[in-house]
């Protein structure tokens, strides 16, 4: 078929990660290397290193105004967080130059991920789930295939929403039907060629359904309700303008604590406002 | 009881009663502040029509009235066609209405 054709061979040409990430895997993967390592390998890429200390500094990992070097955000947050906080913030920036389709602005669908990987952390905190530090950047990349659709077919892509929209059907059963892919298989593509842990990859893969081939799953199945969640608050723009029912299943997978929701949607939009100034998203609709 | 006023009926020294917020949420000034020319250019840069301003000291409390929650109810119904089932997704749909509610009374309804 022509159009999966065109995105699978979209995939191979979609950025690779930035060298700054694969650098610091790198030093991850040395049992030798100590976090002024990895602090040396943030701090050759200036932008990045402010970012990450302004981003560890924002209430949303709540060490507010204590992390003065990049040494301390490793010691502080985790070398993994902050690991994904640089793949995090060099995606951001990637999408933020992205083309404006008629149906779906990148810069509302790029604020509605960040809502999203906001929403997914704060619910990860609260069933303190363990591996805390792929929430936010699952969450951020939960959508990611759609960002493939908008590169590659543009044209395309704005009819699929469309379709969606008349026929009153998801965006994933309308990508199904005309383009042949969907956007969390696309997803998983990209996921794959960055080689990002299966545990992501899976968040991307299965956010619409929240379970990862039937097995009970934490991070996905809090992306599945961040992702709900945020689209009831209209957190930026996904495209769906109808909110999809949660899948009943995962509500026994997350545990979360009782009556939670009057206390996490104000962090959420507290993080969400301040996440918008630190990736510079503000004012833009 | 706080009164509306609207935008070009304010006057530096009013102090306001309940937060205004633009409409990503956030709040752009809040309650309690006595306004300045500053201020009021900030509200109009904005696009903010109506401010809730404090007449006596009981003023600051939010009040959520009926409509506003029938309101809010209505405007999230439009977009979930589901009906929340288990107590969690009970809490979510309450805790969004009343998200929402709040925002009917702090700003001006931009559609």
């Amino acid at each position: 078929m022509e159009i999966v054709d065109k995105l699978l061979r979209g995939v191979n040409d979609f950025p690779t990660l930035p060298t700054i990430y694969s650098a610091l895997s790198d030093v991850m993967a040395n049992p030798l290397s100590t976090a002024n390592d990895a602090a040396d390998v943030i701090l050759r890429d200036q932008a990045s290193a402010a970012k990450v200390l302004k981003t560890a500094n924002s209430s949303i990992y709540g060490f507010r105004g204590r992390i003065d070097t990049i040494s301390q955000a490793i010691f502080y947050i985790g070398f993994d967080e902050v690991k994904n906080l640089v793949l995090a913030l060099s995606i951001i920036d990637l999408f933020s130059k992205s083309s404006l389709i008629e149906n779906l602005n990148p810069v509302d669908l790029w604020k509605h991920s960040i809502a999203v990987g906001v929403a997914t952390r704060i619910i990860g905190v609260n069933i303190k789930a363990v591996r805390i530090e792929n929430f936010f950047l699952a969450g951020i990349l939960h959508d990611i295939g759609k960002l493939l659709f908008i590169r590659n077919m543009e044209e395309e892509y704005n009819k699929t929403i469309n379709y969606a929209l008349e026929k009153k059907i998801s965006i994933r059963e309308a990508e199904a039907e005309l383009l042949g892919m969907t956007h969390t298989v696309a997803g998983e593509l990209i996921a794959e060629k960055w080689k990002l842990p299966l545990s992501i990859r899976n968040a991307i893969r299965h956010h619409y359904i929240g379970i990862v081939n039937g097995v009970p799953d934490k991070l996905a199945a809090s992306v599945h309700i961040a992702n709900i969640l945020c689209q009831m608050l209209r957190l930026g723009e996904s495209g769906h303008h109808i909110v999809k029912e949660p899948n009943i299943e995962v509500w026994e997978t997350l545990n979360l604590p009782k009556n939670i929701f009057s206390t996490i949607i104000p962090k959420i939009l507290s993080d969400y406002d301040e996440s918008l100034t630190l990736f510079q998203l503000k004012r833009s609709r | 009881m706080p009164s509306v006023v609207q935008i070009d009926h304010i006057k530096e020294g009013m102090v306001i009663a309940k937060p205004i917020v633009n409409s990503f949420g956030q709040t752009l000034i809040n309650s309690g502040i006595e306004l300045n020319e500053n201020h009021i250019r900030v509200l109009k840069t904005w696009s903010i029509h109506t401010v809730t301003i404090k007449e006596n000291d009981n003023d600051e409390e939010v009040e959520i009235t009926k409509e506003m929650i029938a309101l809010a109810q209505k405007k999230i119904a439009e977009r979930c066609l589901w009906q929340p089932r288990t107590e969690e997704e009970k809490d979510m749909y309450k805790s969004v209405v009343l998200y929402f509610a709040k925002s009917i009374t702090y700003m001006n309804e931009e559609e």
